[in-house]
């Protein structure tokens, strides 16, 4: 009887990508990802930019749209006690049942997403209006998000604002308590800090990280930067070419990454003290229109063997919560 | 709110400024001209073959040596002509001497504009939905089909529109007036009404064809098009708001503010090609008027239909300018 | 040897057009245009072999309707007995001369004009584009009825193209103008300088050939208002009314004849089909190649 044992959310072999104009082919972006969710942790995706991470967290919160596709795979939702499988709802039914409620979203360009013609409170309106509430008349509305924005943090005077009298930072927070207000069980954030100088992204982080932890709910932040995952995350899937290479409490990865991959993307980064010259790897991500056969690495690894060119390796527990796609670790034989 | 005061008198300014230059640089180009104005005139008015009392000639002579302002040295006639342009006085006309301009025009601006108002309004209105709706309807036939027509119309003026207009409708088909026939309006009767239908139908049909399947539908279909690729309206739909409310709170709203600047604008800019449209349909408004000044020689009402539509282009900028901060919030604030 | 040099940068300048027209052999518009304007010209230049009796008056019997007897009476002949077609081809081609000379002379003043104003900036920059701007608020068409009015008598082709390029040369130049500062603004500009390229260097090899397509919008949409105006003055009768021209012919057909009440149709409508398959065939032509050069509005579909 494990509390933890049930996951919020479960990607199951998840096939999509985007459709390339000019029928020039299908660019898969991610290729058969199997991850869970679970209820309070905090879980970070991190890979480098075209990895396919950000099309990961669309697709789980079914926001696929033209030109994006899903083409295979299921993903399962808990939503109170029942288990909702989002990949067969269309569009209207997950906006009614899903969205913003069970499942949150921050987007990737906080600086544009408020529509410069409303207030700010009338975002806020808008979103409790769509969520069935409007039988609150708008003054309960309002006295009701100033003092949840209070509790957050914000302003008062800021509900009357428009997004271009508000700074950058200003508008991530604003956008972080819109997505947190239906209080939702699991919050996907991609990429909330790109674009606002350090200082700054240290104050959202840990604005989201406080709500998120207050409120109970579980946070997948997609994020390249490797220093972000270290600091809030309790768990990482590294992400190359649309797959997913490794999977662990992040502590350990950090301690001893075991994907090559990881390895010399832990390599890269430059620590204190250690002035040895970093090292890039040789060699670009694949393309993913007609990726390489076998593991997607192996043009790049520097232990490549004859079967990581011809079959792929897939993800395999080799610790207990610790998985890794890698053949070198495929000495036991535990499957997942 | 004393600089939104500030804001609207530097436009006011440079309305002023940029009328002043606008009529010296007509000034400049008029004088330029080798030919006597004068002269001109009075040799095409006795050409028409119409016989003057020689004493009326000489105070015309007179009168229009110094409507031109050809008496006196450069600077008396420089600020002679801003003098008579600015105060709206253009002297007697030549056409129906000694009728002040003014008064002819005066006569004929009130068609002019019912016109112009009825018919760029009801062009932008049904433009914009027109094109909205293609852009939401991407693909299907109906929305090409429109686009084959409106890339067609586009380009055209308003008078060749027109030209094909009387082809179809007066010609093969002869339901409109193809020459105007002079309504007046006495008072208010049934007929008078019908007489100003019949007589506005083709001229306001061109006007309105042409620009809300040409102009208006074009560009309410590219900025829908842009609106619903926007940030903003993605992140509307992801956080479950129902597409009417999108379409009215984000793609209408946010489409809003460059249609009325253009329509704003149109209202000025539309002048110049519905004048000769109305010339071709013999509307009894400005169109007509310039017709017979063009054609008798008379310059001062020329000038003075010229003159009117430099300052309908400049005050309908002007009232834009003013309106536009208090529709966009992001200008605003400037 | 300067003369060889000119001709040299000559040949270098229109070379920069080909990458233009060979992207824009894919379009489908532009394929359209192309087709819709080849016979307009073709029907033009036939002009070349145009009788010598084509402008005598009651040459032919007035009012015939169109027959197939033979070229003359292709398109029947106008109320003062001249073939209908050879008039039209004529028309064509002068309208379409006014036209050119016009794009000649406006759409370059304002390339010169704008590329001075941006690259220069400052000052001049300022100048000229206040006398640019207090062009543009003076409407052109009224303008040109002014100008046309006072020059009744003096009216020739090139005259008229010189009028017409008073009122359209601001548009171009401000377009280009603001070309030229946003490259301006691009890192090679200052790099160039810096490394000692002379300012007429710099303004041919790296301003130049970004400019060609744009000036080759510019040119056609001057085509086509000059076309417009020329038109637009003929029903006021202010065009050179004893030319064939596509708006003289509009004029003394409808205007001064009275055609269409009489049943006269082969007269009015040629041209008035002509112009609107020129408007047409250009405004493709015109943004098929703006959809090229700026990728932007290509996928606006």
């Amino acid at each position: 009887m494990s509390t933890k044992e049930e996951p919020l959310v479960m990607v199951r072999n998840i096939v999509g990508g985007y459709i390339v104009s000019g029928s020039r082919g299908f660019l898969e972006a991610v290729s058969r990802v199997t991850l869970d969710i679970y209820a309070n942790e905090i879980i970070g995706i991190a890979g480098e930019s075209g990895c396919g991470k950000s099309t990961l967290v669309k697709i789980m919160y079914g926001f696929i749209r033209k030109p994006l596709v899903l083409t295979s795979g299921k993903i399962y939702v808990k939503k109170d006690s029942d288990l909702l499988e989002i990949t067969s709802m269309d569009e209207d039914e997950r906006r009614k049942k899903i969205w913003w409620r069970v499942l949150s979203y921050i987007p990737q360009n906080s600086m544009s997403v408020l529509n410069p013609v409303k207030r700010i409170k009338d975002h806020f309106i808008e979103i409790l209006k769509a969520q069935g509430r409007n039988y609150i008349t708008n003054k309960d509305a309002i006295e009701a998000i100033a003092s949840y924005m209070e509790e957050i943090g914000l302003p008062r005077e800021v509900l009357n604002a428009y997004p271009h009298q508000l700074s950058g930072g200003m508008r991530q927070r604003v956008v972080t308590s819109m997505a947190l207000i239906m209080r939702p069980r699991v919050v996907l954030a991609d990429e909330p800090t790109t674009g606002l100088d350090v200082v700054v992204q240290r104050g959202i982080i840990q604005n989201i990280v406080e709500s998120i932890r207050r409120l109970g709910s579980s946070l997948v932040l997609v994020s390249h930067d490797i220093g972000l995952h270290a600091m809030i995350t309790d768990r990482m899937a590294i992400m190359y070419a649309g797959k997913i290479v490794e999977v662990g409490r992040t502590i350990d990865i950090l301690r001893k990454p075991l994907h090559p991959y990881t390895q010399a993307l832990l390599e890269s980064l430059p620590r204190l003290g250690d002035k040895k010259p970093r090292e890039g790897l040789r060699g670009m991500p694949p393309n993913l229109i007609s990726p390489p056969p076998g593991c997607r690495f192996h043009p790049r690894c520097p232990f490549a063997m004859d079967i990581c060119k011809k079959v792929e390796p897939g993800l395999v527990e080799v610790e207990p919560g610790r998985l890794v796609s890698c053949y070198i670790y495929r000495g036991e034989e535990h499957r997942r | 709110m004393t600089s939104f005061l500030r804001y609207i008198v530097i436009r006011v300014f440079y309305f002023f400024l940029t009328i002043f230059t606008a009529f010296s640089i007509t000034y400049l180009l008029l004088r330029l001209m080798p030919v006597n104005a004068v002269e001109n005139a009075i040799a095409q008015i006795t050409a028409q073959g119409q016989v003057y009392d020689p004493q009326a000639l000489i105070i015309l002579r007179r009168q229009l040596y110094e409507l031109f302002g050809l008496t006196g040295s450069p600077i008396d006639q420089y600020l002679r002509f801003l003098r008579s342009v600015f105060s709206l006085d253009f002297g007697p006309s030549i056409m129906a001497f000694p009728t002040p301009v003014m008064e002819l025009i005066h006569r004929a601006l009130p068609w002019t504009i019912g016109l112009l108002l009825f018919s760029v309004i009801i062009s932008w209105v049904v433009g914009n939905i027109l094109g909205i709706l293609s852009a939401i309807k991407e693909g299907s036939w109906v929305s090409r089909i429109l686009q084959g027509v409106a890339v067609t119309l586009h380009p055209l003026p308003y008078y060749v529109f027109a030209l094909a207009l009387i082809f179809l409708f007066a010609y093969l088909i002869p339901l409109f007036p193809l020459t105007g026939s002079s309504v007046y309006i006495e008072r208010i009767s049934i007929d008078v009404i019908i007489g100003i239908i019949r007589n506005a139908t083709l001229p306001a049909l061109s006007i309105i064809i042409v620009s809300a399947l040409g102009w208006w539908f074009l560009s309410s279909r590219t900025l829908t098009i842009r609106m619903l690729g926007e940030d903003y309206v993605e992140y509307a739909i992801l956080r479950g708001i129902p597409w009417r409310r999108i379409y009215r709170d984000y793609i209408l709203k946010n489409i809003m503010m460059p249609q009325i600047t253009a329509l704003g604008l149109a209202l000025g800019t539309v002048f110049s090609g519905a004048v000769i449209t109305e010339a071709l349909f013999a509307y009894p408004g400005l169109g007509i008027l310039l017709f017979r000044a063009v054609s008798t020689g008379d310059f001062p009402t020329a000038l003075g239909i010229v003159s009117l539509s430099i300052y309908g282009v400049a005050i309908g900028t002007l009232i834009l300018d003013i309106i536009y901060p208090l529709i966009d919030p992001r200008v605003r604030h400037r | 040897m300067r003369g060889v040099r000119i001709y040299r940068g000559a040949i270098r300048w229109s070379l920069l057009l080909k990458p233009v027209f060979s992207m824009t052999k894919e379009s489908v518009k532009f394929k359209a245009g192309i087709v819709m304007l080849v016979p307009v010209l073709i029907l033009g230049l036939l002009s070349i072999f145009s009788p010598i009796y084509y402008k005598s008056w009651y040459f032919f019997p007035k009012d015939l309707p169109p027959s197939l007897s033979s070229v003359d009476l292709f398109l029947g002949t106008t109320s003062n007995g001249r073939s209908v077609f050879w008039a039209t081809s004529n028309a064509i081609l002068n309208s379409l001369v006014i036209a050119i000379l016009t794009t000649l002379i406006a759409s370059h003043l304002g390339l010169f004009i704008g590329i001075i104003a941006g690259y220069r900036g400052g000052l001049i920059d300022r100048t000229l584009m206040f006398i640019t701007d207090s062009f543009v608020v003076i409407p052109s068409l009224p303008l040109l009825i002014i100008l046309s009015m006072l020059l009744k008598e003096y009216l020739t082709l090139p005259l008229l193209s010189i009028l017409i390029s008073i009122t359209s040369w601001p548009w171009p130049a401000r377009q280009v103008r603001a070309i030229v500062v946003s490259l301006r603004e691009r890192e090679y500009i200052p790099i160039a300088m810096l490394s000692g390229l002379s300012h007429s260097k710099i303004v041919f090899k790296e301003i130049m050939p970004h400019l060609m397509g744009w000036h080759l919008i510019n040119a056609t949409n001057t085509v086509l208002y000059a076309i417009g105006s020329e038109v637009g003055l003929s029903i006021l009768g202010l065009s050179i009314l004893s030319e064939d021209t596509l708006g003289t012919m509009i004029y003394w057909s409808i205007l001064g004849y009275g055609a269409l009440f009489r049943g006269i149709w082969w007269w009015a409508s040629p041209p008035i089909i002509i112009t609107i398959i020129i408007f047409t065939a250009l405004y493709l032509i015109s943004t098929s190649i703006a959809e090229k050069i700026e990728p932007k509005l290509r996928w606006i579909r």
